[in-house]
């Protein structure tokens, strides 16, 4: 496909960048325009590769935040000089292992020109009625599709687990009844009801996180006949993600929450489902109907469109993987020491609550040395033995 | 001069039954033929049975109507042969125009009311244009047939027609829309591929429906009409029109100003004293009659066709159209505060912010739409809009300081724009 080379170029802003990093990080560590051109060059066109490349990044980037996260467990915690020197390494990972796919690679400009195409095939694939809004709307709805993609991120893939817990709470002998008495307390929409509502999750809820009660094995563990398209994206039986939250956060509340939503949600989610189910045959057939109406050339570079838009998807999904780790630790903890001990002697003026922080607001209270350590160019490419 | 009076033969070519299927039909309209004969030939004050199964091979539609006299199944086939008079299969063409859309042959098999005997006609397009014979069709009497029972079947086969998934439920929806009153109204039981086909029923906003009728040169027309936001797409406005309580035309615009905006009238419109096309789907609009309820529709409805203010534009993320009040949750907002704000979303409601956050779901999950100041095409918002179906429209800049907390607006996340309710 051809593509005008400043397309490639490193871009001068982004829609999404909300915390403002394209004002730092090209300036912090300009080694990243390279690594982010030379990548662009290399894999605009591939979206095998692409799709390799976010993998093996995200591989280093989960590698490089433990490894920080650990020395952070390590060190000295009431250290200025320590917790700054733990926040530019945490910058530089995320700079070069998250941003420039998340943000640089996925807001950019050719993310937006793959969606340009797609938005431009879309108009070939529909045929020219008199009905000229209906013929908007008909290219409207397919390049609805083709940016929905087949794909269930995170989100989503929670709303498809919600109707499998559904199914099975409501057919189990155990939960059944207590079930129908939750549904009722649930629809009304009133906090006056939690009590009541805990109260009743409580048994089952005690069965669940038990593990010598095998009653919601089906739920904890991959049921023989459950759907693998889910299993492989998500990779966790239905409930065994605010399983996890419970053991992290010592506390059985998400577990209360998530089955509390399921029951709220229960409706959307089997809309939800049978959307996303229906979504891989709509696509299938785009691109059937894409052969008879596109010439070789036009159908590859409509696939080429499709599978890139696609992975700029799913890569921010993958990359998100890591925020356990960063929000509590970087934007939570070492932030809030650094406010600390910063706010000791003057007043800190608008503290970020963002992964900028350091850039965004404390900069300006540190002592000389340590601002012009955050505020001088850091030229080296990443390199994770020199972290 | 001489003048001379030859008489010539114009026996149709055998490949007129054939070209016949040439009729720009859809899969929808060719099937929907073929419910109408079967509606045509209902029993009064009974209600109406009518199955269509498709399968890969075969498309099969049977009902327990009156069934055909001997004679009507010996016509069926004729070209241009119909007894109806004052009904919609007025012109003796429905069923060979859709069987030889769908297929390259079809068996019909009918049995009439209070008869022991059952018909059966059967017909292949590529032995017709080998063997036909215009004056000796095959034609098949069978006696001893359960007299309580009469009906028509008719199957297709040999399909023309390749149906996905995604088609069979656009038939589904297709059905629930053209044959939705007859379903509502009892008259008929429609069951598409084992399952009742629902009847569509139109969202009317606030639920205000207002009748009217009134009369004009050659006829009469009556009905009601309410507002709905229009939907994903702009054409699903205007009227289901019937003519002696048959649905005529859906979506019609008689009388209303094309592009109509946000708030669209929709509604339906019985008319008597206006003629149809042969093809059953439109009225004569050349006619005089059309054109003077034209004008009083137009008379009628101009006041109504009301535009909202536009008051906002950004990124279209996500398509759809809402209506609901604004909920601000501003991202300075943190700790129990944020919980606070974040609960305070109710159904239906609109959030409104600089830019959504993971912490953001399930007020997400509750709300009907989402409007942000920041982000693109991939920003938080666009994804999990699309991901829950519901409308968005990211990067206008200033959304959370025009639009108050509690303000109605309407949210049109096909266009990117928003509007005061």
């Amino acid at each position: 496909m051809k593509i005008d080379p400043h397309i490639l170029k490193f871009p001068h802003s982004l829609p999404n960048d909300e915390a403002d990093f394209m004002i730092y990080y090209p300036y912090k560590f300009p080694k990243v325009i390279e690594f982010y051109e030379q990548k662009a060059q290399e894999l605009y066109d591939k979206p095998e590769a692409y799709a390799q490349f976010v993998q093996d990044e995200f591989k280093e980037l989960e590698a490089a935040v433990n490894e920080v996260n650990d020395e952070y467990g390590k060190g000295n915690k009431d250290d200025l000089n320590f917790l700054v020197s733990i926040d530019q390494k945490f910058n530089k990972v995320f700079c070069f292992k998250f941003w420039v796919i998340n943000y640089v690679f996925a807001d950019g400009l050719i993310h937006e020109f793959y969606v340009d195409q797609l938005k431009a095939f879309s108009r070939k694939m529909v045929d020219v009625i008199d009905d000229i809004e209906e013929y908007e709307q008909r290219v409207i709805q397919i390049q609805r599709d083709l940016l929905q993609t087949d794909y269930a991120d995170i989100y989503l893939v929670q709303a498809l687990h919600g109707v499998v817990v559904m199914s099975f709470l409501e057919n189990d002998e155990f939960s059944k009844e207590i079930i129908s008495k939750i549904i009722p307390l649930i629809d009304e929409h009133t906090d006056k009801n939690n009590e009541k509502i805990i109260e009743l999750w409580k048994p089952i809820v005690d069965k669940i996180l038990d593990p010598d009660d095998h009653t919601y094995d089906p739920l904890t563990v991959f049921p023989p006949d459950f759907d693998e398209k889910y299993e492989t994206l998500l990779d966790l039986p239905p409930l065994q993600l605010p399983r996890n939250q419970v053991r992290m956060r010592g506390i059985p509340f998400p577990m209360y929450s998530f089955l509390s939503h399921t029951i709220e949600f229960r409706e959307q989610n089997k809309a939800l489902k049978e959307r996303h189910d229906s979504m891989i045959g709509i696509i299938e057939d785009i691109f059937t109907e894409a052969r008879g109406k596109l010439n070789e050339e036009e159908y590859a570079d409509f696939r080429l469109s499709y599978e890139m838009a696609r992975n700029f998807s799913m890569s921010k999904d993958i990359m998100g993987n890591v925020d356990p780790i960063l929000v509590p630790v970087w934007e939570g903890d070492v932030h809030r020491r650094i406010n600390e001990i910063l706010s000791k002697d003057q007043e800190v003026r608008y503290p970020h609550v963002s992964h900028a922080s350091m850039f965004g607001s404390f900069a300006w209270y540190l002592p000389p040395d340590l601002k012009a350590k955050v505020m001088s160019p850091d030229t080296s490419p990443f390199n994770f033995e020199e972290l | 001069m001489n003048e001379e009076t030859k008489y010539i033969d114009i026996t149709p070519h055998r490949s007129i039954l054939t070209k016949i299927s040439q009729t720009g039909y859809s899969i929808q309209e060719a099937l929907s033929e073929l419910i109408d004969n079967a509606i045509d030939a209902r029993i009064s004050e009974t209600v109406l049975n009518v199955t269509v199964d498709i399968s890969a091979d075969s498309i099969v539609v049977t009902d327990d109507g009156t069934g055909m006299t001997e004679e009507q199944a010996a016509k069926s086939i004729r070209l241009g042969f119909s007894e109806k008079k004052q009904q919609l299969g007025e012109f003796g063409l429905g069923l060979k125009t859709s069987t030889s859309f769908l297929g390259h042959g079809f068996t019909l098999t009918t049995s009439p009311v209070g008869s022991d005997e059952e018909y059966s006609i059967v017909y292949d397009a590529d032995d017709w244009l080998e063997n036909g014979d215009w004056y000796k069709y095959p034609f098949v009497v069978r006696k001893g047939v359960d007299v309580e029972k009469s009906g028509t079947r008719v199957e297709v086969h040999k399909l023309r027609v390749h149906i996905t998934d995604k088609l069979l439920a656009s038939i589904r929806e297709e059905f629930g829309l053209r044959f939705g009153p007859f379903i509502q109204n009892k008259e008929l039981n429609l069951v598409f591929n084992g399952e009742p086909c629902p009847p569509f029923v139109p969202s009317i906003l606030d639920g205000n429906k207002t009748e009217f009728s009134f009369e004009f040169p050659g006829g009469k027309a009556w009905g009601w009409w309410g507002y709905q936001l229009s939907g994903l797409n702009k054409s699903y406005y205007g009227f289901h029109t019937y003519r002696r309580g048959r649905l005529v035309t859906t979506y019609d615009k008689v009388g209303l100003t094309p592009n109509q905006d946000i708030k669209q009238i929709i509604g339906d419109l019985h008319v008597e004293g206006i003629p149809i096309n042969h093809d059953k789907k439109n009225f004569a609009k050349t006619s005089e009659g059309y054109r003077n309820l034209e004008d009083q529709m137009r008379v009628y409805f101009k006041p109504f066709e009301k535009k909202p203010k536009r008051i906002l534009s950004g990124y279209a993320a996500s398509a759809g159209r809402v209506r609901g009040t604004v909920k601000l949750i501003r991202t300075t907002a943190h700790g129990p505060d944020i919980q606070k704000i974040l609960e305070n979303v109710k159904h239906g409601d609109i959030i409104v912010t600089e830019m959504t956050r993971p912490q953001y779901l399930l007020a997400i999950r509750r709300s009907a739409g989402i409007i942000t100041d920041l982000g693109g095409n991939l920003c938080h918002a666009a994804i999990v809009s699309r991901e829950f179906n519901i409308p968005c429209v990211v990067g206008t800049q200033n959304a959370t300081a025009l639009l108050a907390e509690g303000k109605k607006v309407i949210l049109d996340g096909n266009e990117g724009y928003i509007y005061e309710d």
